[in-house]
């Protein structure tokens, strides 16, 4: 089981693989916190493979930095709870969840593990796919060589 | 609610701009935080609670100004770690 941020779940939709995910994944986690987050009209468009789950705010957090919202929080207290990893591209976040030994993911991993298990099914599909998640996120060459690697 | 401070901006911007005082201020502040957002210093998530607004809007902002942003793993060995926690998790599937 893993947990989607909102970076994560915002680029797959936009990317439009959460069909390929659920595939690979079988089923994830948001926060009602995280769902909250979005508009009325993007909720219902939320897949029912990724079940919604109320955070424990008996969890108790320490050292936040100021660059994460208390959504990020719930996912972090999510994350502790069930000890599942956390699936984000924002930098804060991640460098936050592991100093609290918590594992982490990214768009870029979850991509190339599509690919791997053929679930996107040719290299130019996949190399589209990452031009498409360059567009508004920067990926060095070492990165996309990586990442084009077998 | 957070805590707000004042700051000074030339008074042409009203005119060039066509904007009021209000919307000159949460212009402004969306500018300040789409760079925040851009620069990696802060989750797409308290981005959008910055400017009150939800995160898809937000993420049309930052969409239609063709912007870029830091994030995701830096190195290869993060991004290698990233991918081992994802063939952890699927290795019984």
């Amino acid at each position: 089981m893993i947990i989607f941020d909102n970076s994560v779940l915002s680029a797959f939709t936009r990317l439009k693989l959460l069909p390929f995910l659920e595939k690979l994944l079988k089923s994830a986690f948001i926060s009602k916190e995280i769902l909250n987050e979005y508009s009325l009209q993007w909720q219902e468009t939320i897949p029912n493979w990724i079940k919604i789950s109320q955070s424990d705010e008996t969890i108790i957090l320490k050292d936040i930095p100021l660059s994460l919202s208390p959504a990020d929080l719930s996912i972090i207290r999510l994350a502790l709870k069930y000890d599942f990893p956390i699936a984000s591209d924002d930098s804060s976040l991640r460098t936050y969840a592991e100093k609290l030994g918590i594992s982490i993911t990214g768009s870029l991993g979850l991509l190339k593990s599509l690919y791997q298990k053929k679930i996107i099914e040719t290299r130019d599909k996949y190399i589209a796919i990452l031009n498409s998640l360059m567009e508004d996120v920067y990926i060095s060459d070492e990165l996309i060589k990586w990442a084009l690697k077998d | 609610m957070t805590e707000k401070i004042s700051i000074k901006l030339p008074v042409d911007l009203i005119e060039l701009t066509g904007l009021s005082f209000e919307r000159l201020e949460e212009k402004s502040l969306l500018i300040w935080v789409l760079e925040l957002y851009s620069e990696g210093k802060i989750t797409l998530s308290k981005a959008a609670n910055l400017v009150q607004m939800k995160v898809d809007d937000f993420l049309s902002e930052f969409q239609k100004r063709h912007l870029k942003r830091v994030g995701g793993p830096k190195t290869l060995q993060e991004a290698q770690k990233d991918f081992d926690t994802i063939q952890s998790l699927t290795k019984e599937h």
